[in-house]
């Protein structure tokens, strides 16, 4: 196992070189002027010249893709056009929240997706079997952007239960920063109110990702269990008098985890590309806040930062989901 | 406790815990932009500009709401006779926010900044070749040539606690890096703090060199939501004092709304149309002005915007420097388009035009209209739906440019400068610059040059009466419509006013709550 992780591990490399091939060269071919971004909307063109020469955006693009894997060989994400802070900085200081989200996503997606799927394979053809797969219509089908506004709608213009945005309350203050991520911030810190309100902000935003994954993820395991069911093994151990809710749990389960588990890693990658519209609608301050501002402003350095790490964190679950699939399916073996 | 009695009653808390706040003491506003850093060598963008507006304080400034120039941080100032010099008396009891007062080290160590980065409101002090010491509190600006629009330019030099930037530089930037999160000011308030992508929270320095009364702020947040919907539910609901209001449709829904207040400000924003002057069918000046002629400026005004726009006087907006009423407004004209082309030679259905314009910033139907007018002169108009970056870029070179394009103009100020130069200079064809016409004049280039050094505003405005002359019969631009700031706001909110000198801005100095 040791040998092959190490494996996945080295395999990661020409992956991240292609993506920073393909991203660079991308980036490039935009239309527009990424000295454009530093020298401000009203910069002449002898301005934009001279921002050109100091910041090297007059060098040939090999040249400067060189110097960037440079840089990156010795762990230097780069400097951004905009800002001039360094991206590895910034991205330490957004990335946090969007991995709040992102877990907190997930956790009401297979938190309730899988149990869902499960019952309603359990009621196959019942009213509630119906209106899951309904609602997992709408919930796969609505664009996020528009599931958001009609929650923020709901809950915070109609009932007023939930704020509409942020992180945290207009009076609180941040809890002292451990892991950037204020609900286990403030968890560490015993700041009881402050992790109700950071949970409060946190639950429209997870609640629109975790509509769409969660439907997603309630589906495959409610087909995969219906498949399960059908298996001879499934008969077997009924034949063998095996109650009922063992059979379900410990037999058919684990098997048709097999493809839940792989729409649960796609959708991490799913959800990564998400936060960039809903951070922007709950002004989440993440992550995808980061990515759209240097995607509208071409900042080369942060656009080539975000892909870097967004890669890595996929081929990371990505690895784990094969891990996992080991530990769920003995018959799976990697040496 | 089970579960499920567990998850209740985290439910009836997370519920609890979303009771209104009642009156809040502090302001809140929302904007739709993340301004990109506190910086304010950024602050020709207005999204630094309204943070750096509240948390430093520039020589001289815009009185609220007005364009009219009063002093800030100077006591006083002199002015050279051949105009290139400026020396600037800064006040005794102006104190940075750290309790040190301000000097005319701090002034020069701006400049010198500003010069040295190149970048933000450098561009409006191209003139500017650097600044003395001249004693404690005194300090000498100097001008490579004279320039009209300096002094209000000086509203955007933002001047910096030098003592408190030189120990956060960072590789010769000039505290760039640090300022990014940090401030180093001297205005109004202060940075509490600063949550990027999020919100800025500020607050009163006491030590303010403007004094404070009675009814002035405390506290405010600037919090960024960039979705209208989320901006509007938030001002009805009472979470929000003020928010930017970017669609007339929404401006309408809530003046319907009981105890909110709608704003219409005057503003110094600009749309025009490039007519590429080098294009095939556009070299002639008589086709440039019939296209002109035969955009709807009334339909664009009363139904496009619903009436939150207005005409231009002449090339200029109604609150630009040297803008006359009495300057022939945009009219729509077709009988005499038609002349005009026939007399040019254009019979209908010979010519095709390309238009670029930014389909994701509402241009569509700025578009649909000049295509309208376009087609019942038979000439048929094709459309290049594009973002800004990839239209600047395209307009950078020749081959590459469009026959038209839309161009705002958010001049900094109300001098005709920054709108007259931009365009229509030679040296803004190409490159990046908004001479997306391509107009090259050797008149025009010295009657614009001629006006910016001109500091007479009498001689000034003649001057440029000259120059929109020509700019009629010429026409590498239409002037179209000049944009209304629209905002919302609760009704117990006062002295919110968008200054024309800073657009798209809120100076909490001048606002207070009832």
């Amino acid at each position: 196992m040791g040998r092959y992780i190490a494996r996945r591990l080295l395999q990661m490399v020409p992956v991240l070189l292609g993506v920073s091939v393909l991203t660079f060269a991308l980036t490039n071919l935009l239309p527009g002027d990424p000295a454009r971004a530093a020298a401000g909307r009203h910069a002449t063109p002898q301005q934009l010249e001279e921002v050109r020469e100091r910041l090297g955006l007059d060098q040939p693009l090999p040249a400067q893709y060189a110097m960037y894997m440079g840089r990156l060989a010795r762990g230097d994400l780069g400097t951004s056009l905009t800002s001039r802070q360094s991206v590895a900085e910034e991205l330490r200081l957004f990335f946090p929240a969007t991995l709040e989200l992102l877990l907190a996503t997930m956790l009401i997606a297979v938190g309730v997706g899988i149990p869902l799927g499960v019952l309603t394979a359990a009621r196959r053809g019942r009213w509630a079997d119906r209106a899951f797969l309904g609602f997992s219509y709408f919930g796969v089908g609505m664009p996020v952007f528009f599931t958001a506004l009609l929650l923020q709608i709901f809950f915070a213009g109609w009932l007023g239960w939930l704020p509409i945005a942020g992180r945290l309350g207009l009076a609180t203050v941040p809890p002292p920063a451990f892991t950037g991520m204020y609900t286990v911030d403030a968890l560490l810190a015993g700041q009881w109110t402050t992790v109700l309100d950071a949970l409060r902000h946190l639950l429209l935003p997870a609640l629109t990702l975790a509509i769409a994954g969660g439907s997603e993820v309630g589906r495959i395991t409610r087909r995969s269990m219906l498949q399960a069911l059908d298996e001879e093994y499934v008969r077997t151990a009924r034949a063998k008098g095996v109650p009922e809710r063992t059979v379900w749990l410990r037999h058919a389960l684990p098997n048709a985890m097999l493809p839940t588990t792989t729409v649960i890693g796609l959708q991490v990658a799913f959800l990564l590309g998400g936060t960039v519209l809903i951070e922007n609608i709950f002004s989440w301050g993440g992550l995808g806040t980061y990515a759209w501002t240097g995607i509208f402003r071409l900042d080369i350095p942060v656009i080539m930062g975000i892909t870097l790490l967004a890669t890595t964190v996929y081929l990371f679950v990505n690895l784990g989901v094969d891990l996992v699939y080991a530990r769920l399916d003995p018959r799976i073996r990697y040496g | 406790m089970n579960a499920p009695n567990l998850l209740s009653c985290a439910a009836i808390a997370l519920v609890l815990g979303c009771a209104p706040a009642g009156e809040r003491s502090h302001l809140v506003l929302l904007t739709e932009g993340i301004p990109p850093t506190l910086d304010p060598v950024a602050a020709d963008d207005s999204r630094v500009d309204n943070q750096s507006i509240n948390l430093y304080s520039a020589l001289l400034q815009y009185r609220p709401g007005t364009t009219d120039l009063q002093m800030d941080l100077a006591a006083s100032y002199e002015v050279s006779e051949d105009a290139r010099r400026y020396v600037f008396t800064v006040r005794e009891d102006a104190l940075f926010h750290d309790g040190t007062p301000v000097l005319a080290e701090d002034v020069k160590y701006t400049v010198d900044r500003m010069l040295a980065l190149k970048i933000g409101v450098w561009a409006f002090f191209t003139s500017v070749s650097g600044a003395e010491v001249l004693g404690e509190r005194r300090v000498a600006i100097d001008l490579f040539e004279p320039f009209a629009g300096f002094l209000g330019a000086m509203t955007r030099l933002y001047i910096v606690n030098a003592d408190q930037i030189r120990p956060n530089e960072f590789e010769g930037d000039f505290g760039q890096r640090w300022l990014q999160n940090h401030e180093a000011g001297s205005g109004p308030y202060r940075l509490v703090s600063y949550q990027p992508g999020q919100q800025i929270t500020v607050e009163r320095f006491t030590g303010y060199h403007l004094g404070w009364g009675p009814r002035h702020v405390d506290r405010a947040v600037f919090r960024v939501l960039r979705e209208e919907v989320a901006r509007r539910i938030a001002l009805v609901n009472g979470d929000a004092d003020w928010i930017f209001v970017s669609s007339a449709d929404t401006l309408a829904a809530l003046a319907e709304e009981p105890g909110i207040r709608v704003n219409r400000d005057e503003s110094l924003n600009q749309l025009y149309i490039a007519f590429n002057t080098q294009s095939e069918h556009l070299r002639d000046a008589r086709v440039r002005r019939a296209l002109a002629l035969a955009y709807d400026y009334e339909g664009h005004i009363e139904h496009l915007m619903r009436g939150n726009a207005v005409h231009p006087h002449g090339v200029l907006p109604a609150g630009a420097e040297c803008a006359s009423p009495d300057s022939p407004r945009p009219r729509t004209d077709l009988d005499e388009a038609r002349r005009l082309l026939a007399s040019a030679g254009i019979r209908p259905g010979e010519v095709e035009l390309t238009m670029a314009f930014e389909g994701t910033t509402g241009e569509t139907p700025i578009f649909e209209i000049m295509r309208a007018g376009a087609a019942r002169l038979g000439i048929r108009l094709s459309a290049v739906d594009i973002e800004w970056d990839a239209k600047l870029a395209s307009f950078s070179r020749l081959e590459t440019s469009d026959d038209m394009g839309t161009v705002w103009i958010f001049a900094p100020g109300p001098e005709a400068h920054h709108y007259l130069h931009a365009l229509a200079h030679s040296s803004q064809a190409g490159g990046g610059g908004n001479n997306f016409a391509w107009y090259r004049s050797e008149a025009m280039d010295e009657m614009l040059e001629a006006a910016a050094a001109e500091l007479d505003v009498q001689r000034r405005c003649e001057l440029y009466r000259e120059i929109e002359s020509l700019w009629l019969e010429e026409m590498p631009f239409a002037a179209v419509v000049t944009m209304v700031a629209m905002s919302a706001q609760r009704e117990n909110l006062r002295g919110s006013a968008v200054s024309l000198g800073h657009p798209l801005t809120q100076n909490l100095y001048a606002m207070w709550k009832e």
